[in-house]
């Protein structure tokens, strides 16, 4: 990709230029040589899957690399492939009904094959029964987010194909109704409950370091390979599907971040991420330009991996977080 | 027809920094649809042609046995099936020209192939040429044949063979057969792969029948013929090697035609309903930086009906470079099997020629790592041929020793099925 400014070429992930500091990409006017690959073909004739017919670059993403939903002002989420990944195996979903509100964050397992199906198919199947039992008089929030999971599980396992190596997803859920919340994952994918600079983390990983295993291999287990290694997932194998609940009356103003590894890897303890939103929603912003800073924080931090996080601010109203 | 071919493509597409190779396995199936299976097989009609070695040494038991066998081939073709018989030796005897398989075009074959005697020697490029004057007459059919023979071409026909075969490549498929011991594998090998045929051996006269009988029910399921093979690749890649990996193996890297710059297109023959074929595909391309995603390849099946060019099984074949080397370091479970298979055959191959030149210690270490590999990789039918060529000590540490009396059928058997390989068991 060329700098339409000061025609410095930049890797295609750039989001400003390397040369001159200028943001990249669909804000810049088209420069006369945007219509080129880097080879010099046209991008014209770029094939329907969006690679260069010349050079085979990939030339346009995927929508799903950079996915952006806003329901409300103080309700919305951004997920994005990061830097290094091929592809983003991240989704999420967000889902109003009345007065009660969900939330989903799926991370694709990036061992397993089709992640990013798997993602998709258990986010999707997640976002149906919350849309239908919102809706409905009187649910309770515990029975709705088991329920959820069985579907997200069941989406997932049609795409496994051998038990062997089977398309797997971590799942975090959350949802608001009469003043509390209650929250229900499988895998590495965080809820954070904010209030003011503090941050409490609701979710615990099941990674290795938070095994029995772990504790008894002591200190050093951080430091251990499989420290991150899940021990719970949605997946034809996972071990088990019945997801951990933490239910919350709420009291204060706060706001909950739901979030996958690529955002919490860069801001490991609920202080980080209590200080990091601290500033980065100084002065107060929207649940969208919030997500997109994050986002960025952690591209900013080398993107390793796909990047999700959503937001709702409590208590929810329709307006602009500061009054506007 | 659009749904007539299914691929699926097995690669680790993740790459290490300054990695430039890519390889994928490429599965391709031809699917039955209903309409498929429904309509008409093919649209000029299908042609089988019968080429027999009749030259002095086929004299006796096999001439007899071989008689049977073609007679018994014409009674068994269906009635909208065109076909014709040479007879060859030193010259090449259209004894039945091109007809379609009425009652008495049947009859009248017959009658003039039990009249033959034996005699003359092995001019295989006349049989060839005169073959091909007789599928002339269909150019839209889909054209198969066999051949069958018992000795080695004529030394002064090799040059002429090979201006043949030139001639013949992609006008007709046709399976070859040696019977008895004193046919070349190398040469049959190469008449069937450039005929894009079987080739094998068959032992004793008795079994011509039943052979005949399977490669004329082979031939008469094939639904769609001429179907190419296309692969096109970015600018500046190239490509390593094409191969056929299943259920034999064929290299196709030489056999390619150049359609556009990017676009090359390699023959495939014939194809019958629910057959399944793999491909090898190793290309190399520029190296890109960490990443970067570039589509190292595009594999389809492209073949005309009624004069439209259909394309179906479209597949992509990708390069994406990581500095995570969990996994750039990951081999294809299918990529690896085939690389096997083809290293099976590989190690047979040169065995059996160090073997030939008198090299005992090169014979063995490469037919124990033959025994080895066939051991690992299940190729059990591979491995049995073995046994009948070497005394297996420990097939696992691949420890054999040659047997001091080789029956040369044995060896030529595993000389010319080296090539069959085993697929990776659906787990």
């Amino acid at each position: 990709m060329q700098c339409s400014r000061c025609e410095t070429t930049n890797p295609e992930d750039n989001l400003f230029c390397e040369g001159c500091g200028t943001r990249m990409g669909d804000s810049a006017p088209a420069a006369a040589t945007a219509d080129l690959c880097v080879c010099g073909v046209p991008l014209s004739e770029m094939d329907a899957d969006g690679f260069c017919s010349g050079c085979g670059r990939r030339l346009k993403r995927p929508p799903e690399d950079h996915i952006e939903i806003e329901l409300l002002p103080g309700f919305a989420g951004v997920s994005d492939r990061g830097l290094r990944h091929s592809r983003n195996e991240d989704r999420f979903a967000l889902v109003r009904s009345g007065n009660s509100y969900a939330l989903i964050v799926c991370d694709g397992v990036s061992m397993s094959p089709d992640a990013d199906q798997a993602s998709s198919a258990a986010v999707q199947s997640a976002a149906e029964v919350f849309t239908k039992g919102l809706a409905e008089a009187d649910f309770v929030a515990v029975d709705l987010l088991r329920e959820s999971v069985r579907q997200a599980a069941q989406a997932v396992n049609r795409l496994a194909k051998q038990t062997s190596e089977s398309p797997s997803t971590t799942l975090v859920a959350a949802i608001f109704n009469d003043n509390r919340l209650t929250v229900g994952w499988l895998g590495d994918s965080r809820a954070y409950w904010l209030v003011g600079p503090d941050a409490t983390q609701i979710t615990h990983d099941h990674s290795w370091l938070n095994s029995p295993a772990a504790r008894e291999a002591g200190v050093d287990a951080a430091k251990s390979a499989n420290a991150h290694a899940l021990m719970r997932w949605v997946g034809a194998d996972a071990p088990d599907l019945e997801p951990e609940i933490a239910q919350h009356n709420l009291t204060a103003e706060g706001m909950l971040l739901l979030c996958s590894d690529g955002l919490w890897n860069y801001a490991p303890g609920a202080q980080d991420i209590a200080a990091l939103v601290t500033r980065l929603n100084t002065p107060v912003a929207s649940a969208l330009t919030l997500s997109r800073d994050l986002i960025e924080f952690a591209r900013s931090q080398g993107g390793h991996d796909n990047i999700t996080a959503a937001i709702l601010r409590y208590p929810v109203s329709e307006g602009h977080p500061n009054g506007g | 027809m659009a749904d007539s071919f299914k691929a699926e493509v097995f690669q680790n597409q993740y790459l290490p920094k300054g990695a430039d190779e890519v390889h994928a396995i490429m599965t391709v199936t031809a699917a039955v649809s209903d309409e498929t299976a429904a309509a008409s097989p093919v649209n000029g009609g299908r042609l089988f042609g019968i080429i027999c070695d009749t030259s002095g040494s086929m004299e006796g038991e096999k001439l007899v046995a071989a008689k049977g066998a073609m007679i018994q081939l014409i009674h068994l073709l269906p009635e909208d099936c065109g076909f014709f018989v040479v007879l060859g030796d030193s010259e090449a005897h259209t004894v039945c020209p091109l007809a379609i398989a009425t009652q008495e075009a049947k009859v009248r074959a017959i009658t003039r192939i039990r009249d033959v005697k034996a005699s003359g020697a092995t001019f295989i490029s006349k049989w060839l040429q005169a073959a091909l004057e007789q599928f002339r007459f269909a150019p839209t059919a889909l054209k198969q044949a066999v051949l069958l023979t018992d000795g080695q071409n004529d030394k002064n026909d090799e040059k002429t063979l090979q201006f043949a075969l030139t001639k013949c490549e992609g006008m007709f498929q046709c399976d070859c057969r040696g019977i008895g011991t004193d046919w070349k594998v190398d040469e049959l090998r190469r008449i069937a792969n450039t005929l894009l045929g079987t080739y094998d051996i068959i032992v004793s006269s008795d079994q011509i029948k039943s052979d005949f009988e399977t490669i004329l029910g082979k031939a008469m399921s094939k639904t769609a013929g001429d179907v190419m093979l296309r692969l096109w690749t970015p600018v500046g890649a190239n490509i390593l090697f094409c191969k056929e990996v299943s259920p034999q193996i064929l290299d196709l890297s030489n056999r390619y035609r150049q359609v556009k710059p990017q676009l090359r297109e390699y023959p495939t023959g014939a194809w019958g309903k629910n057959e399944v074929r793999d491909f090898h595909f190793a290309i190399k391309v520029k190296p890109g930086e960490v990443g970067d995603e570039v589509l190292a390849g595009r594999a389809s099946l492209v073949y005309t009906i009624d004069n439209t060019e259909q394309k179906a099984a479209e597949a992509r074949i990708l390069a994406v470079w990581t500095d995570d080397e969990a996994k750039s370091a990951k081999i294809d479970n299918v990529v690896a099997h085939y690389t096997g298979q083809s290293e099976l055959a590989e190690s047979i191959r040169m065995g059996l020629e160090a073997r030939s030149r008198g090299n005992v210690e090169q014979a063995t270490a490469l037919l124990g790592k033959a025994v080895q590999m066939a051991n690992q990789t299940g190729n059990d039918a591979t491995a049995k041929l073995l046994r009948n060529v070497v005394d297996v000590q420990d097939a696992e540490t691949g420890t054999v020793k040659l047997k001091a009396q080789v029956a040369k059928e044995d060896e030529m058997a595993l000389d010319t099925r080296s090539t069959k390989t085993t697929r990776l068991p659906k787990s």
